[in-house]
């Protein structure tokens, strides 16, 4: 977890997960391609190219829809935590499906030996100005290049280059790729097949996805309304034992970012609520092993201070702890990154 | 994420929502008639 480029590491728990997600995709493309095969069985290889064309470009869509779904999946239930952890190679793999799928259609030119009309038929003017009979294929060549940017600084080199908010910005263009990628079926493949399970299964996919996101946030909406102050400007966060031991309680700061305010026995600190890595909501996460984890890929930081352990170098912003009247005060303002900030509870508590 | 990821996420997702679910309602709406479908006053095959 240093900040510094290395190369990707591999553990058990990330190769489970590619062994999983490449499994699942060479069944999809299995499974698809012999049920098509058996409702239309391909009469000459211009058939065969155009299942292959099917097969890949339905399988990219499905693994962009649950990519989509992951994110607000784990922030609506923990339990989906866990797929967040290599989401990264998952896009990855992603991008390669939506590019064998465009391969399939470069072949098929090739096949019927019109490679050369290709550019024309996407450079001509005229389809641009129609609904139905809009060139599509534009429409799926940008969201391919989209996830090709995605998936070429997918690595913590690009993470660390580009610092987390503009890597984080750049990869939503995801959502931008989704929505074309919808169009791109709906202008393409839904216009040449009347079964009607082609815009329920494509639609459905995008109002799924869509409502998982705006649930979401609708849930959310509450914690990024800040707390009011005291005239001191300290927020009140509550008594010792309303935090939950190990873990923390996030209150908004009236700028409304997020701070999340850990317990671990009798020591409470104040962390900001964004891990240095991807910016996860670290005050999702837990204490394990006198760190504060981080709940997207286990990145550890003490408590006291914000810092990760060595020989790692991460810092988190800390903020000032007080306890009066029995209720934790937070002050607003974060120090800086990696300054020893939390108190001990039972020193606070004074004596009697 | 930042206070700026969530913003963008509260005004992206009910536009993209609009715009791409107005566009795919419509692509089925005006979907053209399949070519071999039969005609309404076409003569019964005896």
């Amino acid at each position: 977890m240093s900040v510094g480029f290395r190369a990707v590491q591999w553990n058990r728990a990330k190769l489970v997960y590619d062994a999983v997600v490449i499994a699942g995709v060479v069944l999809f493309i299995a499974a698809f391609m012999a049920m098509d095969a058996r409702l239309a069985p391909p009469q000459n290889q211009s058939d065969v190219i155009n299942e292959r064309i099917r097969a890949f470009g339905s399988c990219a869509f499905l693994m962009l829809t649950i990519i989509l779904a992951i994110g607000p999946l784990a922030r609506l239930d923990r339990r989906f935590l866990p797929l967040l952890y290599n989401r990264r190679h998952f896009g990855v793999l992603t991008f390669c499906v939506a590019a064998l799928h465009f391969s399939f259609m470069l072949e098929w030119y090739i096949s019927q030996d019109v490679l050369p009309s290709l550019l024309p038929e996407l450079l001509k003017p005229e389809p641009y100005g129609k609904f139905i009979g809009f060139p599509f294929k534009v429409l799926g060549i940008v969201a391919l290049a989209i996830l090709f940017l995605m998936a070429a600084t997918s690595h913590d080199y690009w993470l660390v280059f580009l610092t987390p908010p503009v890597w984080k910005a750049l990869h939503m263009l995801v959502y931008a790729a989704y929505g074309l990628a919808t169009m791109h079926v709906a202008l393409g493949a839904m216009q040449e097949f009347r079964h009607p399970l082609v815009p329920i299964l494509f639609g459905g996919a995008f109002a799924g996805v869509t409502a998982l996101h705006l649930l979401a946030a609708w849930r959310e909406r509450a914690s990024d309304r800040g707390v009011a102050p005291a005239p001191d400007g300290w927020i009140a966060v509550g008594p010792p034992l309303a935090i939950p031991d190990r873990a923390a309680r996030i209150v908004a700061a009236p700028n409304g970012e997020r701070i999340a305010v850990f317990r671990d026995g009798d020591q409470i600190g104040a962390l900001t609520n964004l891990c240095a890595h991807q910016n996860g909501p670290i005050g999702e996460g837990r204490i394990v092993d006198g760190c504060v984890t981080c709940p997207w890929h286990g990145y550890e930081y003490r408590l006291a201070d914000g810092c990760a352990p060595p020989p790692f170098t991460e810092k988190l912003a800390t903020y000032p702890v007080r306890i009066r009247n029995g209720t934790v005060e937070i002050d607003p303002h974060p120090l800086p990154p990696g300054t020893p900030a939390a108190i001990t509870w039972a020193a606070e508590r004074g004596p009697g | 994420m930042t206070r700026a990821h969530r913003f963008a996420h509260w005004a992206l997702w009910p536009a993209l929502a609009l715009a791409v679910g107005f566009g795919f309602a419509l692509a089925l709406y005006l979907r053209p008639p399949p070519p071999d479908a039969p005609s309404a006053t076409a003569e019964p095959a005896r």
